[in-house]
């Protein structure tokens, strides 16, 4: 496990979430699960900071969230991406894209 | 961010804490049993992935309150849990409350007091109409700032810089009403006084011009709120006659209930016209006739778009124009006083001619005085609280030390 091998960068955590989220409704387990999955194991979100994001989130306005039914029969919170976190996701890997961009470049300088 | 939902979970997190708190439980221990059920999917025994899980959850507490920490009005909310500890450890000590609000109170009562009294003094504008226009005129040379009534009809008949100036000053009198005798404040003041003031009557009438020229007339007083409501508030006090000293007075009216007259810190109770006072007060008309005899103090009111600097500039013009028209003013204030050129002042607090600057240094110190006091008393309450403090932990050493039940303490005693 490559958990907290890599500190998650200030910002990057909300934006894995949206991401996580863009492809369907899922609930915090399935969240932490998603980013596991699709950075292949480099991010492995704890609760512990998981929970506070969603949470903040939901609040921003970004993710609504509403009790479903897991693949197991267990009652669990869904959370699903608003229309404003669909604008916020873009935005924030459009600045990510610079961001990294600029970053690549500037170490390839030297 | 939309404030819409930000303020939609203020709302609930504030006042619908119960079912925000028993969907958190609720979703926190979710996550754990999904966890388990993940780890034996994966091959381990349930008491082993039950562990795994524990572990890797970090704490269901921690996990709850750093959710909670993240929520809109999370601070509020420990900060309405601060403030009740800090009542009911006030009500549980009434002798530190009591000390403690004494102190404070004596410091902060001494503060309000002084502000009072220099907000009355020196920056309050007084009731009157656009107050922003009206400036004290504080003689050069002249006794304290004062001017003779000659000396006030030239400069009122000269100037082009003024809507009009009006003169007054004020005299402590017995004021007698039917079986009623009151000591009061007149203010004896041109008869354009009001118009230059822009004060009205509640009841009647004020003063005018006409009363000033009607010299036969039976002479006229103007009488102020409180001196009328101690009279008894005579609904029908309009038109009735009052005694100010030896003289009797046709009341034409009752002025408004802020006007506290423009003199001297002692509010005024009753304005009589100048022009007529002298029938009564044969001394008062020897004044009016003397041009030495510098009596009244002088405020006017400017006209729309001139500055104050163009009205100074326009009075010692004048100012020097009588100098040379009555040297032998200058010559009796020559002996008396160093001469100064004449000055305006805008209208702030009460007129204090030539005061100003005294009463301001006076102020100062008071304010210092009474910043020292609250600072005194801030201080010793701090102390009261360190010694409490001190208190305290011993206390909580004794019953750590196992003597004594443990303490409450803020984070706990909910």
């Amino acid at each position: 496990m490559a958990e907290d091998k890599i500190d998650l960068l200030k910002g990057t955590l909300d934006m894995l979430v949206l991401k996580a989220l863009a492809l369907g409704p899922l609930h915090g387990l399935g969240v932490s699960n998603r980013i596991a999955q699709i950075t292949q194991g480099t991010f492995q979100v704890k609760p512990g900071s998981l929970f506070p994001a969603l949470h903040r989130m939901e609040e921003a306005g970004w993710l609504t969230s509403a009790w479903g039914e897991s693949e197991n029969n267990r009652r669990a919170r869904y959370y699903r991406l608003t229309k404003a976190g669909q604008r916020q996701l873009k935005a924030e890997t459009e600045d990510w894209q610079r961001i990294s961009l600029a970053i690549a470049n500037a170490l390839r300088a030297i | 961010m939309p404030l819409l939902p930000r303020l939609t979970s203020l709302w609930r997190n504030l006042f619908q804490k119960d079912q925000r708190e028993q969907e958190l439980r609720e979703e926190i221990r979710a996550h754990l049993e999904m966890l388990i059920e993940l780890k034996i999917k994966e091959g381990l025994d349930p008491a082993e992935a039950r562990r795994k899980a524990l572990i890797e959850m970090g704490g269901e507490e921690q996990v709850k309150e750093s959710a909670r920490e993240a929520r809109i009005g999370y601070h509020l909310e420990t900060w309405w849990r601060d403030l009740c500890y800090a009542l009911r450890m006030l009500r549980r000590n009434p002798g530190f409350t009591a000390a403690a609000v004494l102190t404070l109170g004596l410091g902060i009562g001494a503060n309000a007091a002084i502000f009072t009294l220099i907000n009355a003094l020196l920056f309050r504008p007084p009731a009157v109409r656009q107050p922003e226009r009206l400036v004290t005129v504080n003689g050069g040379r002249s006794n304290g700032g004062l001017f003779s009534y000659r000396n006030f009809q030239d400069y009122n008949n000269r100037n082009q810089s003024f809507d009009g100036l009006a003169a007054s000053m004020i005299d402590p009198v017995n004021v007698g009403f039917g079986q009623q005798n009151e000591m009061a404040v007149a203010e004896f003041a041109t008869a354009g006084f009001f118009a230059v003031l822009g004060v009205n009557a509640v009841r009647g009438r004020v003063f005018t011009m006409d009363d000033g020229l009607a010299m036969s007339a039976p002479s006229v007083a103007v009488i102020g709120y409180g001196l009328w409501r101690r009279l008894g508030a005579d609904q029908a006090i309009v038109g009735k006659t009052i005694a100010v000293n030896q003289g009797r007075y046709a009341v034409v009216g009752v002025a408004a209930e802020s006007f506290k007259g423009t003199t001297g810190i002692l509010p005024a109770d009753v304005w009589i016209p100048l022009e007529q006072a002298h029938q009564y007060l044969p001394d008062l008309a020897q004044k009016l006739g003397d041009r030495e005899a510098q009596a009244y103090q002088m405020l006017g009111r400017l006209k729309p778009g001139v500055s104050l600097e163009q009205a100074r500039a326009e009075m010692q013009t004048i100012d020097q124009a009588l100098d040379q028209e009555f040297p032998r003013l200058v010559q009796a204030e020559a002996n008396r006083q160093r001469a100064r050129p004449i000055s305006l002042e805008r209208l702030a607090g009460v007129a204090l001619p030539g005061l100003k600057q005294q009463v301001t240094q006076v102020a100062m110190m008071l304010m210092a005085v009474v910043g020292m006091v609250l600072l005194l008393a801030c201080a010793n309450v701090a102390n009261l609280l360190l010694a409490r403090g001190g208190a305290a932990a011993r206390n909580r050493g004794a019953a750590i030390a196992g003597r004594e039940p443990l303490p409450p303490h803020p984070a706990v005693d909910d």
